[in-house]
């Protein structure tokens, strides 16, 4: 938050603590996505991994509590290459999580139901999520085995779309079937990642989940929410004057913002509405088989290094278009 | 109700063949309207004496309980038998399931509460209006042994029940002597009119040893063989939570082919669950634990319950190691001790009372409290302007209230003459808390010590004979651990596919096998 807000001002924000001024920074600071994404983080433990990036010198603190990025930590964040670009903590944090429990304890349930195991302990405790899920099964118990058929199906499809390591964070966190899920800290020992690592990858795949599943008639799709929309308030309104048919340059005029915060919102729509043509955005069709080839080839995602192997020929907005359509 | 009708029960809500020991005579006496006092040892199945009864009793069963995991832990237990009338009110919910509770109140077979909860007025007055049948008081032990001191509410448990309209009481508990046990009796039924049902509460199923260690180190080196050797199911108890994790990682370092994880009070709320289960779900061979992690573990094979650290009395001990052999089998008791380790437990003792040396100054600053302002300031600023851990200043709390000086955080008495005169009486009783948990720690450490039977001693405060055990006894009787039961290393595949587990969890390869 380049050094203007404090420590506390960030842990409000990952704690999703709704104050007016945590929201007003969350908007300013473009990273409302990260709004409420880890509600059980700790001062201490936020503390402690603020204390570890001085160490390595990729930030500095400053007076007043708040702390910046030195130049060794902004080139580590890669030129604006985003990892996490399901995350939509600002519309999703609640929903999202809401999600992850509903699914988790049905299958826990359905599938320790299919093989006659009645006798089990949910491994989620919320008396809400148990009170749907028990509804939800009443529903399906004519037809257990071909709904857990089909979840699996489902589940499998999504998948093999991810990294080897992503699948795997997913898998070992279910309990069903004999099996009970990993805990964070397992899931940091099988791949040396940090336990809060692990706890943001897991909310970043199950946002993934969340919004692909919401774009898809699908079984999954029953366990959404979906009068939630799946774009913010702000990408809606440029939405629709585009849908309208007005240009980029009219639609900026017409709300008076910054032309990159209408890119941010196209590369927002490109990735959360499968239905949006990114055509329209783009030189030609051509420059997405150029763009895509090249991210394939150097295996990277950074943009710089794409932009310049395209011997400059697209703009990095067109490259986020692309990434965020086809490659994610 | 027929003895008949009592075992068919006993065989198709929980089912079990026959009773254990203890089980029956309790039940019928309970059954007939007769108070009952049972004191049974650790997992010989305790919770049935009145799960049983309360699905025959017309009321509701009413049940008092020391700690909020260990209630819901048989919550879960009982619902997953299919027992679905069952709930347990404790000040963590929040108000929209506390109310969803008592809109439905007289409905339930058991209500689970802690002693807290059941002096609360607003509580009680919902009480008044249904029937309870049955109040029983599970570790009860709790009246006595620190009832005078951080259980005040279950000292007043007695003017509770009298609200309830005198239903049948039963006190249950695993570790009290014989003047525990006249304790609870003379507070729970003034009457005395309790029917003891005493039995023995040695395990005959349980070896006992203590190897002394020059270093942690060698402890460390010492429970790592073991592990490899012997395969079993098995906790080790820490005294602190660092503890448990170092330990946790060393083990999983040095160690082939063993599952070990951690577990203590700090951790969040999910992954304490997934511990828990994936142990019971024999996922999981070895948890590095503190005392969070014991009463209320009900695995039935678990062997080996190793101590790193003692804890400062002997009951918590026998708690702890009645987590061992709860199906009956040979299972061991080791405590690796090394002479340093006495200064641990004495300081969590410590840690627990204000020092006497503070007194007047802690009083001096309460004193400025005291005529400042019609109330105290909130916990956190108490412990932070008094200098207190929070331990300690709830058991300030407790006195200054107990003795009329404060009432929650209102003052009540503004003379400081009165405040001077409960300062001696406060430092008094601090005093006598510090002998007798010195007494305490004394009587654990002189059990390390002993080169005599080890069974014998642990358990002769608590009854005259000591059965004769069905395993070897102990290492004064000339049992040693490496002749401890092992298993022939029947590891459970690691699935680390993930495309495999996922097969597995929705049942996937049977269903491809047919077609
Ligand atoms: N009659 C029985 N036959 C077989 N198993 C039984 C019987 N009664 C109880 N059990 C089982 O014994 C185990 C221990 O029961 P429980 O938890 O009630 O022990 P406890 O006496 O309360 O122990 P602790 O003192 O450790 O709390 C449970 O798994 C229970 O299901
Ligand atoms: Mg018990
Ligand atoms: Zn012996």
């Amino acid at each position: 938050m380049k050094g203007e807000r404090t420590l506390s001002g960030l842990y409000h924000i990952l704690t999703g603590k709704r104050s007016s001024q945590t929201l007003q920074d969350a908007r300013v600071y473009q990273i409302s996505r990260y709004f409420g994404i880890y509600k059980s983080l700790s001062r201490y433990d936020l503390d402690r991994l603020i204390d570890e990036l001085e160490q390595e010198g990729d930030i500095e603190r400053a007076e007043g509590g708040s702390a910046y990025l030195t130049t060794k930590g902004e080139a580590k964040v890669e030129d604006g290459r985003d990892p996490l670009p399901y995350l939509n903590g600002f519309l999703l944090h609640d929903i999202v999580p809401q999600f992850a429990r509903k699914l988790l304890l049905y299958i826990q349930t359905i599938t320790n139901m299919t093989r006659n195991e009645l006798h089990f302990i949910p491994i989620i405790e919320d008396k809400n999520v148990q009170e749907w899920v028990r509804e939800r099964y009443d529903q399906d118990k004519k037809q257990l085995q071909a709904v857990n058929d089909a979840i699996f199906c489902e589940l499998h499809a999504f998948l093999t779309r991810l990294t080897e390591t992503q699948a795997h964070l997913f898998v070992n966190r279910l309990s069903g079937g004999g099996y009970i899920g990993k805990t964070l800290q397992q899931l940091s020992d099988d791949i040396e990642y940090g336990r809060h690592d692990i706890h943001v990858f897991l909310h970043h795949l199950w946002s993934q989940l969340y919004v692909t599943v919401r774009n898809e008639t699908a079984i999954l799709y029953s366990f959404t929410d979906d009068t939630k929309p799946l774009i913010t308030r702000s990408a809606q309104k440029t939405h629709d004057l585009l849908q309208k048919g007005h240009q980029l340059a009219a639609v900026q005029e017409i709300r008076n913002l910054k032309m990159s915060t209408i890119q941010d919102h196209i590369v927002e729509m490109a990735l959360m509405l499968p239905e949006f043509d990114i055509l329209m955005y783009i030189p030609d069709s051509d420059a997405i088989h150029s763009i895509a080839a090249a991210a394939k080839r150097l295996e990277t995602k950074k943009l710089k290094t794409i932009h310049q192997a395209c011997d400059g020929r697209f703009d990095y907005f067109h490259i986020r278009l692309v990434l965020a359509r086809y490659l994610q | 109700m027929a003895a008949m009708d009592v075992k068919h029960m006993l065989y198709d809500y929980f089912g079990y063949e026959n009773f254990r020991e203890g089980q029956e005579e309790i039940i019928n006496d309970i059954l007939k309207g007769h108070n009952c006092l049972g004191i049974l040892p650790t997992g010989s199945g305790k919770s049935l004496c009145y799960q049983l009864p309360s699905l025959l009793l017309p009321g509701v069963t009413i049940v008092i309980s020391p700690l909020i995991s260990l209630m819901i832990d048989q919550v879960k237990q009982l619902k997953a038998h299919g027992i679905k009338n069952v709930a347990a009110l404790n000040s963590f919910m929040d108000r929209s399931e506390r109310a969803e509770v008592f809109r439905h109140l007289g409905r339930y077979n058991v209500l689970y509460m802690s002693p807290e909860m059941i002096q609360n007025e607003w509580v009680q007055a919902h009480l008044k209006t249904i029937t309870v049948s049955l109040l029983v008081v599970d570790e009860a032990h709790c009246i006595s042994q620190w009832g005078h001191e951080f259980r005040t509410d279950y000292m007043r448990l007695a003017s509770a029940i009298q609200v309830l309209g005198e239903p049948t009481i039963l006190a249950l508990s695993a570790t009290a002597t014989p003047d525990v046990q006249q304790d609870i009796i003379n507070q729970l039924s003034p009457s005395c009119d309790m029917v003891r049902h005493v039995y023995p509460m040695d395990r005959t199923n349980i070896s006992f040893a203590v190897e002394r260690c020059s270093q942690d180190e060698d402890k460390l080196r010492r429970i790592r063989s073991l592990l490899e050797s012997r395969h079993v199911p098995s906790m080790i108890y820490f005294s602190s939570r660092q503890w448990t994790e170092q330990a946790a990682y060393y083990l999983q370092e040095h160690t082939k082919d063993v599952r070990i994880s951690f577990y203590h009070g700090g951790m969040e709320q999910t992954d304490r669950l997934l511990v828990q289960q994936q142990f019971m779900n024999n996922q999981l061979d070895v948890v590095c634990c503190t005392s969070a992690f014991g009463m209320g573990v009900d695995k039935q094979n678990i062997r080996m319950v190793i101590h790193f650290h003692v804890p400062a009395q002997v009951e918590s001990f026998i708690q702890e190691v009645g987590r061992a052999g709860r199906d009956g089998r040979h299972s061991v008791s080791l405590v690796l001790y090394n002479d340093r380790d006495y200064h641990i437990p004495a300081r969590l003792n410590e840690r627990e009372l204000p020092a006497i040396g503070r007194m007047d100054e802690i009083f001096r600053q309460l004193e400025f409290f005291m005529t400042s302002g019609p109330s105290l300031p909130a916990d956190e600023d108490m412990q932070e302007a008094l200098q207190l851990s929070e331990a300690q200043w709830n058991f300030l709390q407790r006195q200054l209230e107990i003795r009329g000086l404060i009432a929650k955080r209102k003052i009540r008495v503004h003379e400081p003459r009165f405040w001077q005169a409960e300062k001696q009486r406060i430092t008094e009783f601090i005093k006598l808390r510090m002998q007798y948990k010195q007494s305490k720690l004394t009587e654990m450490i002189s059990w390390i010590d002993t080169s005599m039977c080890r069974r014998e001693q642990l358990f002769s405060a608590f009854q005259d004979t000591i059965r004769n055990p069905e395993v070897p006894c102990c290492d004064g009787c000339g049992f040693c651990v490496d002749e401890s039961p092992r298993s022939p290393s029947t590891q459970a595949r690691v699935v680390s596919d993930w495309q495999e587990r996922l097969r597995r969890i929705f049942n996937q390869e049977v269903t491809y096998g047919k077609t």
